[in-house]
């Protein structure tokens, strides 16, 4: 095991050996990049006064599947803080700071169907209250924790018995978005840990030798690329809507959702960051991400979406409470009974 | 309700139970010791606050406050008051009913709504009564503390706590209120053995007529009152056949003396015994004892106090033992005095009495040689059967730890000021019914002026903000920068005089 740990270290000492020594070259050369929506590689970004009202939106999720149907519960808020030369001077919750949870229950769900219901069910709890947290609030930004399009894998193959609530996703993605623009409001998501290879797909477009790329997803390599308080150019959500499953489905908000990446704190991984195109500019959008994310240099992240976050989650009390309630009316039946792997005798 | 509202009981882990609840504060009046209430199923139940938990999820991971903070203050970037929440644990006292505590049977509903205790349902949950003595106030609540004189006596007192934490004050304070009681609650007569001079004060100004001193210097011992057996006890070196000896010859010089109708003295006990005939060494022995003994100019023809002068009801004597070095002497005269108190109370020949014995530890030790135990047994004596005959104790004590434990035991109500020594609070845990773990802690943190009352005298453990003193502070017991000052001042004096005089 020691060799093959010794292995390990020695390969992964050796991609970011490789990112590092490619980051160097990236920064050296002034390329063009297909797809790159602005001219520069990498930008300054300029830090912003807040003088500005930002809102967030984050949802917690807990489920609990029984003999005879799966038990979810969720909750999503929003919150809005207003600034004042870059100081917090007000705040509020919508629909309260603590607020309740909604209980779903589904019954006769093949695993795969088990897991996109309970993503698209937390995903409607999160968009429905962020639609109504931009007609309330009224806020400049409004920031979503995670994407601003639903994942690929959150889609439902067309004939399982959720694809309705995938359909009904969809749609609250596309009334959040006419909200936004409606209201003047930027829509954006704050992606913590993002898988997305997008960026090294444009690289690689420029770069077809470099093999390192292909072993590198966007913030593996943007992490050796960007220095504190700089961004990547801002791109397209993907080089084709029209051919992305998921963007096809927004049709033409699909081709408006652009992203890019900065950097915001010296010692955290870069933040990945999606928005609507809209009325603030790229830069005016990196500005006010990064003012509202720099505040800790070890967490790069808006505290608003921290605030919200912890506003949202869920304790397993929650569901355990919706199961006690269940259980009182239903009384000990074969349904509510849980799965014998969560009943084993001994452990 | 009209009282306020001062939170809301929550469901918990632990509770809520019959014993205990927590309740989330929603006014910040509420503190540590506070008596709440919260209406059950069963009726009105009464809480005290353990403890008071403050949280805050903002602030409970150290590094990630410390770094936000190097930019700008938490408070800046977060709502991180609306994350605060302050728990009051509760211990669940009993349901109050018909005038009456009665055990909880059944638990605080969580969501119930819980208020300041009604000060009058306070009043006589805790059994303060209106001719009771007035020690000061319960300590969170607009109520004055008045003990009934049976609870707080009959079953006696101590008042332990370290050097300087009030004990003397809280003393002269109680003093007072025996002093100040009216003729048709009844009053007691106190007799206070003053080590420090500390007492003094009361000769002073309101209780002056009160109260007489007795100079521990001028008090005697009538020694033809003294029967053999408190000879051998003040003399506890005597072995079996020197005790014999000393009986025999004490009881024919009393009944000659009677006879006589005249008191005898050392001088004479000691002349009968070199006349009498008995083995040399067994004489040479007892001399050199009774010689001892009559160096420390205790014993004489007639006591000094009598006892009509120093037992009257409602006032107060002092014997001042303060400028006496031997600690044997003083012995010596607490034991007399006390035997002599309570045979005489027992034949109902003295008014009901309090023995106020400060530094009691050094009278009633718990581990100490034999001759320096004279005056511990008629205190445990005391202690355990004085309830009967109206014979109370007050023993006021630093050292609980060096306390026999027989007479600390049978003290039904304690008081605690502030102690700090760990051995002297494992003492008190141990001696002492009552007292738990939260409380123990409390005795530690306790400020000067504050003392827990426990036992008999109150139907719960209360916490009381003594309140100030009647009565004049005795000059012994003034700071030592005041001591100083004036030792100077009249050193001035003095070289003034001197030099005028030249």
């Amino acid at each position: 095991m020691y060799e093959r740990l010794a292995e390990i270290v020695k390969g992964i000492e050796e991609l970011e050996r490789q990112r590092g020594e490619l980051s160097e070259r990236l920064r050296s050369k002034s390329e063009l990049f297909p797809e790159a929506l602005e001219k520069e590689l990498t930008k300054k970004i300029e830090p912003k006064k807040l003088n500005l009202k930002v809102a967030a939106v984050d949802g917690g999720l807990l489920a609990q599947e029984f003999h005879g149907f799966d038990l979810v519960v969720a909750r999503a808020v929003a919150v809005l803080f207003e600034y004042q030369d870059s100081l917090l001077a007000g705040h509020k919750y919508h629909p309260r700071a603590f607020a309740e949870v909604e209980i779903d229950v589904m019954s006769a769900l093949e695993s795969h169907d088990y897991n996109w219901h309970k993503g698209l069910f937390r995903l409607k709890k999160e968009l429905e209250i962020a639609c109504e947290g931009v007609e309330k609030f009224e806020p400049e930004f409004m920031l979503l924790d995670g994407s601003i399009v639903p994942l690929v894998s959150d889609k439902p193959a067309d004939d399982s018995p959720v694809h309705g609530s995938y359909v009904q996703v969809i749609s609250l993605y596309k009334k959040l978005y006419e909200t936004c623009e409606k209201k003047g409001c930027t829509l954006a998501g704050v992606i913590k840990d993002s898988r997305g290879k997008r960026f090294v797909e444009i690289l690689q477009k420029k770069f077809r030798d470099e093999r390192i790329l292909e072993k590198s997803s966007d913030t593996s390599l943007i992490h050796f690329l960007l220095k504190t308080g700089e961004r990547t150019f801002a791109f397209n959500y993907s080089a084709d809507p029209a051919k992305n499953q998921v963007l096809r489905d927004l049709s033409e908000w699909g081709r408006k959702i652009n992203a890019f990446y900065i950097k915001p704190v010296e010692k955290d991984r870069p933040l990945r960051v999606e928005f609507l195109d809209g009325k603030h500019s790229f830069d005016e959008i990196a500005s006010v991400i990064y003012s509202l994310s720099r505040i800790n240099k070890n967490y790069g992240y808006p505290a608003v979406l921290i605030e919200a976050d912890m506003r949202a989650a869920l304790d397993k009390v929650e569901l355990e409470r919706a199961y006690r309630e269940l259980f009182m009316k239903l009384g000990m039946r074969s349904s509510i009974m849980p799965l014998r792997r969560d009943s084993r005798p001994f452990r | 309700m009209a009282n306020s509202e001062l939170g809301t009981v929550i469901s918990t882990f632990e509770g809520p139970t019959t014993a205990n609840f927590a309740f989330v504060i929603s006014n910040t009046k509420v503190r540590k010791g506070q008596f709440v209430q919260t209406q059950t199923e069963d009726g009105l139940l009464i809480g005290m606050v353990l403890e008071i938990t403050r949280a805050n999820r903002y602030f409970e991971r150290a590094e990630s406050v410390a770094e936000y903070e190097k930019n700008s203050s938490m408070v800046a970037s977060f709502p991180t008051q609306d994350w605060e929440y302050v728990i009051a644990n509760t211990k669940a006292l009993g349901l109050f009913k018909d005038r009456n505590l009665i055990r909880s049977t059944f638990p605080a509903a969580p969501g119930a709504k819980v208020h300041e205790t009604d000060i009058d349902m306070l009043r006589e949950f805790l059994g303060f009564v209106e001719n009771g003595l007035n020690i000061g106030k319960l300590q969170n609540h607009d109520v004055e503390v008045k003990l009934p004189l049976n609870n707080l006596f009959q079953k006696h007192l101590a008042m332990l706590a370290m050097s300087g934490a009030g004990k003397s004050y809280l003393a002269s304070v109680i003093l007072e209120e025996l002093l100040d009681r009216k003729p048709e609650y009844g009053r007691l007569s106190v007799v206070v053995v003053d080590v420090h001079g500390e007492y003094l004060g009361f000769k002073q100004g309101a209780y002056a007529d009160r109260t007489s001193v007795f100079d521990g210097r001028k008090i005697r011992v009538g020694l033809h009152k003294v029967s053999p057996q408190m000879l051998c006890e003040f003399l506890p070196e005597l072995n079996s056949v020197q005790r014999r000896e000393i009986s025999k010859i004490m009881g024919e010089l009393r009944a000659e003396r009677k006879e006589m109708g005249t008191a005898y003295g050392m001088p004479d006990l000691i002349a009968r015994i070199e006349q009498a005939d008995m083995n040399k060494a067994v004489k040479s022995s007892l001399v050199g004892w009774l010689l001892e003994l009559d160096t420390y100019k205790l014993f004489g023809k007639g006591d000094y106090p009598i006892m009509d002068e120093l037992c009257r009801p409602g006032r107060l004597s002092v014997l001042d033992l303060s400028d006496l070095d031997s600690q044997k002497k003083k012995q010596l005269i607490v034991a007399y005095f006390a035997k002599k108190l309570f045979r005489q109370r027992k034949k109902g020949k003295i008014p009901p009495f309090a023995l106020l014995v400060e530094e009691a530890h050094n009278f009633c030790r718990e581990k100490a040689k034999a001759s320096m135990s004279i005056s511990k047994p008629i205190i445990e004596t005391i202690a355990r059967e004085g309830r009967k005959f109206g014979a109370s104790l007050i023993l006021v004590s630093q050292r609980p730890v060096q306390l026999s434990t027989t007479a600390l035991s049978q003290c039904n109500t304690n008081i605690f000021l502030r102690v700090t020594n760990p051995y002297d609070i494992k003492h008190i845990a141990e001696s002492c019914e009552g007292i738990d773990f939260s409380m123990q802690n409390s005795i530690t943190s306790l400020r000067v002026g504050e003392a827990l009352i426990v036992g008999e005298a109150v139907s719960h453990p209360i916490f009381v903000k003594v309140r100030k003193r009647k009565s004049v502070k005795s000059s012994k017991g003034e700071s030592l920068e005041t001591l100083a000052k004036k030792f100077e001042e009249m050193e001035v004096k003095k070289k003034e005089d001197v030099e005028a005089f030249i």
